[in-house]
């Protein structure tokens, strides 16, 4: 009997030996294995990338009067021209329906104009104030040779004095409301005149345009050397009026053209370098520089204009990316930013404490509340704490007060 | 059996049962779910809730081996705290065979001058509790530069009086007859002591070493007032505090922390019983 228990004596001895080993593969296991860091010095890159397209910034336009039909298109897009070059021909009977209608419409401009110069501008109230004055002249006449008569005013001659001199002052005022109408009517006439005159020089211009082209064939030439851009119309289409045609100036400049967040562009200004890399191609063009910095009115985004180098075999409609970076200036403590977490709105990071437990000395991990002045993808630069190891990476998610176990 | 009999039987069963029910208790509880465990025991953390009391269910309401698990195979703490009760325990115990029983004989033994006095010193010292002698402990400790360490606690048990005083019992019942038979056999003092009087004392040596392991496995005030390192405590700090939360490891814990003393009872009622009988030996 005594036996049976010293064998279980020693079997639960064996027992709780297996189970130590056990217990401490398992805590082994469940501790987690962490790296740390304590901070440094260090500046906050902050890197931003944005992606537009490349641009010219010289470009002639080719415009067509509305209502041509256009016949022909000798030129592709891409293709390069040179000054001189066939770039579209024109239908010939729209052409010269729109002479003859420019014709007439030049000849009834001039005949307006000319009605409007022959119009005089007359006053009858001048006959009217000279025929008052006559009477007047008369009544006074007659009155002073009745006082020389009579040697007394006749109550007669006084009334017809008074009356002869309101009809002249009638007739005065009448004069003076005319003289006022034909003056602005003068006025109106003139201002019509310049505007039939300006019309006139219009049509005219357009009528010699049109002429011209009419002249040599009704054949659009290209006027610079270029690349042809972007063609907006289709060989049988009417023209609208607007645009046919761009093509990029042989001798122009490239600018990189892209859009970001206002956020985004807050490290950038004007003057900064950027470096830009075309899409498609492994080597960057590092001395291209910010020309502009512009917000966008209908969204929260900016537009940033970049001046490109000479000769960096770009270009127009080209894909490219322009990387910016901003160094702030030196921080005394900075840490990666995977060691930053937060908590609502706090911000904290883990650092290691040593506790004698039972276990020994062993280290968990300690919650300092931080404030991060600045941060990027990678870095965080933070205050309120000293030179603590923190914890940068864990084998598994810890919280404040667990054990860790620190890996060189 | 008598009707008598019978009457005294179901009273020393129902109070055995009643004795045993902490221990019943401890049991069941450790397979007690945790959250089962909180419900029950919540009047005993809410003191402002006197009207409710606290439950226990003899058989687990929901059985479960977690806190076992948790214990076993999730607390290396718990072992740790295992190994050093052992490291204390058993330095002691062996301290006291080696010191302890040759002091015994020459008690039980020998007449020299002060022997009364220092016996009697002894069982002085004996009586007196930890807390009696735990400043000069503490002064002499501190003075040998033995605090928070093992040696602080293993050396002033080694020399411990109960020891001497159990098998100074147990030596001092060997009959004189014995020993004058070896003398005149041509024994010296020394084999005297190997042959006859552990022998012939081994039932006093076994009760002071059962009895020894029962008071050092469960110590408390001495690790807790000379161990500050809390890497050295034994498992009888294991629960220095109960909360609700981690009950049911503590239950477990409680029932595992029992079993090598109620081993070592075991292995050592016979001893014990063959001691008691011993010490009736009279000459």
């Amino acid at each position: 009997m005594q036996k049976k228990y010293v064998k279980a004596l020693i079997s639960f001895f064996i027992i709780i030996f297996l189970l130590t080993i056990l217990s401490r593969g398992a805590d082994s296991v469940t501790v987690a294995a962490v790296k740390v860091q304590t901070p440094r010095r260090g500046s906050i890159n902050h890197e931003t990338v944005i992606e537009g397209n490349i641009e010219a910034s010289g470009k002639s336009k080719i415009k067509i009067q509305e209502g041509f039909k256009i016949d022909t298109i000798f030129v592709e897009r891409g293709q390069s021209v040179t000054k001189g070059d066939k770039l579209l021909y024109l239908d010939k009977e729209e052409i010269e329906k729109q002479l003859s209608k420019l014709q007439v419409e030049i000849e009834i401009l001039e005949l307006n104009k000319q009605s409007l110069e022959l119009q005089t501008y007359e006053n009858i109230y001048e006959e009217e104030i000279k025929k008052a004055q006559i009477v007047l002249d008369r009544a006074v006449n007659d009155r002073n040779m009745n006082i020389q008569i009579n040697g007394v005013e006749l109550e007669n001659d006084k009334r017809a004095v008074e009356d002869a001199e309101s009809s002249l002052n009638l007739a005065v005022k009448q004069k003076e409301k005319q003289d006022a109408k034909n003056e602005e009517l003068f006025k109106k006439n003139e201002n019509e005149n310049k505007r039939l005159e300006l019309e006139l020089q219009l049509k005219r211009n357009e009528y010699k345009n049109v002429e011209e082209l009419n002249e040599i064939g009704n054949i659009v030439y290209a006027e610079k050397d270029g690349i042809v851009d972007e063609i907006y119309v289709k060989e049988g289409e009417k023209a609208t009026g607007a645009e046919v045609m761009s093509i990029i100036d042989t001798s122009t400049d490239y600018i990189f053209i892209g859009k970001t967040d206002k956020e985004k562009a807050k490290y950038m200004k004007a003057g900064d370098s950027v470096s830009l890399k075309l899409s498609g191609k492994t080597i960057p063009v590092d001395n291209a520089e910010i020309k502009s910095i512009s917000p966008e009115p209908e969204d929260s985004t900016v537009k940033i204009t970049v001046i490109l180098p000479e000769n960096s075999n770009i270009s127009h409609g080209m894909k490219a990316t322009v990387k910016h970076i901003y160094s702030t200036d030196e921080y005394p403590r900075i840490i990666p930013i995977e060691a930053l977490r937060s908590d609502m709105s706090q911000y904290y990071v883990l650092a290691v404490v040593e506790k004698n437990t039972v276990m020994g000395k062993e280290k968990t991990a300690w919650r300092i509340n931080v404030e991060v002045a600045d941060k990027n993808d990678t870095f965080a630069a933070i205050g309120f704490i000293g030179d603590e190891e923190i914890i940068i990476k864990s084998s598994k998610l810890i919280l404040e007060g667990e054990r860790i176990r620190v890996e060189k | 059996m008598t009707f008598k009999n019978k009457i005294t039987h179901i009273i020393l069963i129902a109070l055995s049962l009643l004795f045993i029910m902490p221990l019943l208790m401890i049991f069941s509880g450790s397979f007690e779910n945790q959250s089962q465990l909180i419900e029950n025991l919540e009047p005993l953390f809410n003191s402002g809730n006197l009207e409710n009391k606290a439950k226990w269910h003899a058989i687990p309401m929901y059985p479960t081996l977690k806190s076992y698990v948790e214990i076993l195979l999730d607390s290396p703490e718990f072992f740790i705290m295992f190994w050093n009760s052992c490291k204390l325990v058993f330095p002691i115990l062996m301290g006291q065979l080696i010191i302890n029983t040759p002091g015994a004989w020459g008690f039980a033994r020998y007449d020299f001058k002060g022997k009364n006095a220092l016996f009697a010193l002894y069982i002085v010292l004996m009586l007196m509790p930890f807390q009696v002698t735990m400043v000069s402990n503490y002064i002499v400790l501190n003075y040998f530069k033995l605090l928070n360490t093992r040696m602080g606690i293993i050396l002033p048990a080694i020399f411990s009086t109960l020891s001497v005083f159990i098998m100074y019992r147990f030596f001092k019942g060997i009959p004189n007859a014995v020993i004058e038979a070896a003398r005149m056999d041509g024994a010296n003092e020394f084999q005297i002591f190997l042959r006859i009087g552990i022998p012939m004392g081994a039932p006093g040596i076994a009760s002071a070493m059962v009895l020894g392991f029962l008071e050092y496995w469960n110590m408390l005030e001495q690790p807790l007032a000379f161990l500050e390192d809390k890497a050295l405590w034994p498992l009888s700090l294991y629960m220095p505090a109960i909360r609700p939360e981690v009950t049911g490891g503590y239950l477990v814990s409680s029932v595992i922390i029992l079993i090598p003393p109620l081993l070592i009872f075991l292995i050592g009622q016979k001893y014990l019983e063959k001691g008691i009988q011993a010490s009736g030996l009279k000459e």
